[in-house]
């Protein structure tokens, strides 16, 4: 029962702008650290240590980084919605810089994932686009992120504009589970899943591994990257308050 | 392996070493960004805060 208060007043205390200022700048070199370890060990896994694949043979291996931004399109968006809907509720100023500081980073990792899988679809499909349910879903995203980001820069007002994108973001949700959903839903060009099949994936060991340690390399990356944003949103969105004369003064 | 062979990726180099460029270059911008961007608001914060301080 201790535990369980204790991670309350640890969440509450997170909605607290110095308190959430303090803790990120601590959490930021480690996540930082340890996101390097693992994205080193898992580009050694997938690029020399994972055999060639029998049928694509080394094109593959666009996979490591491929799949692990299109997650993170994903997760991002998610995490942004979710944290736009905290803030719209109960106001939280820390939720609302969340949002705000994941759309960027979000973007540029479905621009990856687009990237990244056109780069693959050459070689294997003989072409670098095709407007097929996945990737015209995932493109749907993409300009979702630009449009959060160009309303949420286009109202002065940060709280304002931190309502405004919520809300944009709260809609665009409805496109997660078509991405998700449209290799099964539909025929297309994309290959189908091959993780998620749970008890038996598809991939052996050799190939699955460095994929999980990159997907959890990109996950601290976003962390990381998410708490180096949103503390100068943060900042530039308490520069009124005693705390923050505090905290530049001591610098 | 030999190295000419870890770059020449079976034939596929081309595409395998941009597309692993391309992620590393993202994934160096999103880093170097944020990191400017919070440097150069704390200078500005700052300076904007004595500017106050100073003359009240």
């Amino acid at each position: 029962m201790f535990e369980l208060n204790d991670m309350w007043t640890f969440f509450h205390k997170l909605g607290s702008p110095p308190y959430f200022y303090r803790i990120s700048g601590m959490l930021i070199p480690w996540l930082g650290w340890i996101c390097l370890g693992l994205l080193l060990a898992g580009l050694y896994g997938g690029l020399v240590l994972a055999p060639p694949d029998y049928q694509q043979g080394d094109s593959y291996r666009i996979i490591f980084i491929h799949v692990p931004s299109a997650w993170m399109s994903l997760f991002i968006y998610m995490v942004m919605a979710a944290a736009g809907a905290v803030g719209l509720i109960w106001r939280i100023k820390v939720a609302e810089a969340i949002a705000a500081a994941s759309a960027p980073v979000g973007a540029w990792f479905t621009f990856l994932a687009l990237v990244t899988g056109s780069l693959w679809g050459k070689p294997m499909w003989g072409t670098y686009w095709v407007w097929d349910a996945r990737l015209t879903s995932e493109l749907i995203l993409l300009f979702l992120y630009l449009g959060v980001i160009g309303l949420y820069s286009a109202i002065e007002d940060r709280r304002t504009a931190s309502r405004a994108t919520a809300v944009l973001s709260l809609v665009g949700v409805v496109n997660i589970p078509i991405i998700h959903y449209s290799v099964e839903w539909w025929n297309t060009l994309h290959q189908g899943s091959t993780i998620t099949k749970i008890g038996a994936p598809s991939i052996h060991l050799s190939m699955l591994l460095p994929l999980l340690i990159m997907a959890l390399g990109f996950k601290l990356y976003y962390g990381m990257v998410l708490l180096m944003r949103s503390r100068v949103e943060v900042l530039e969105r308490e520069r009124g308050s005693a705390w923050v004369r505090e905290v530049l003064q001591t610098q | 392996m030999s190295l000419s062979e870890f770059f020449h990726m079976g034939g596929y180099g081309a595409y395998v070493w941009s597309a692993y460029s391309i992620w590393l270059a993202v994934m160096i911008i999103n880093v170097v960004q944020p990191a400017y961007k919070a440097r150069s608001t704390i200078k500005r914060l700052a300076r904007s805060i004595n500017q106050r301080t100073r003359q009240p």
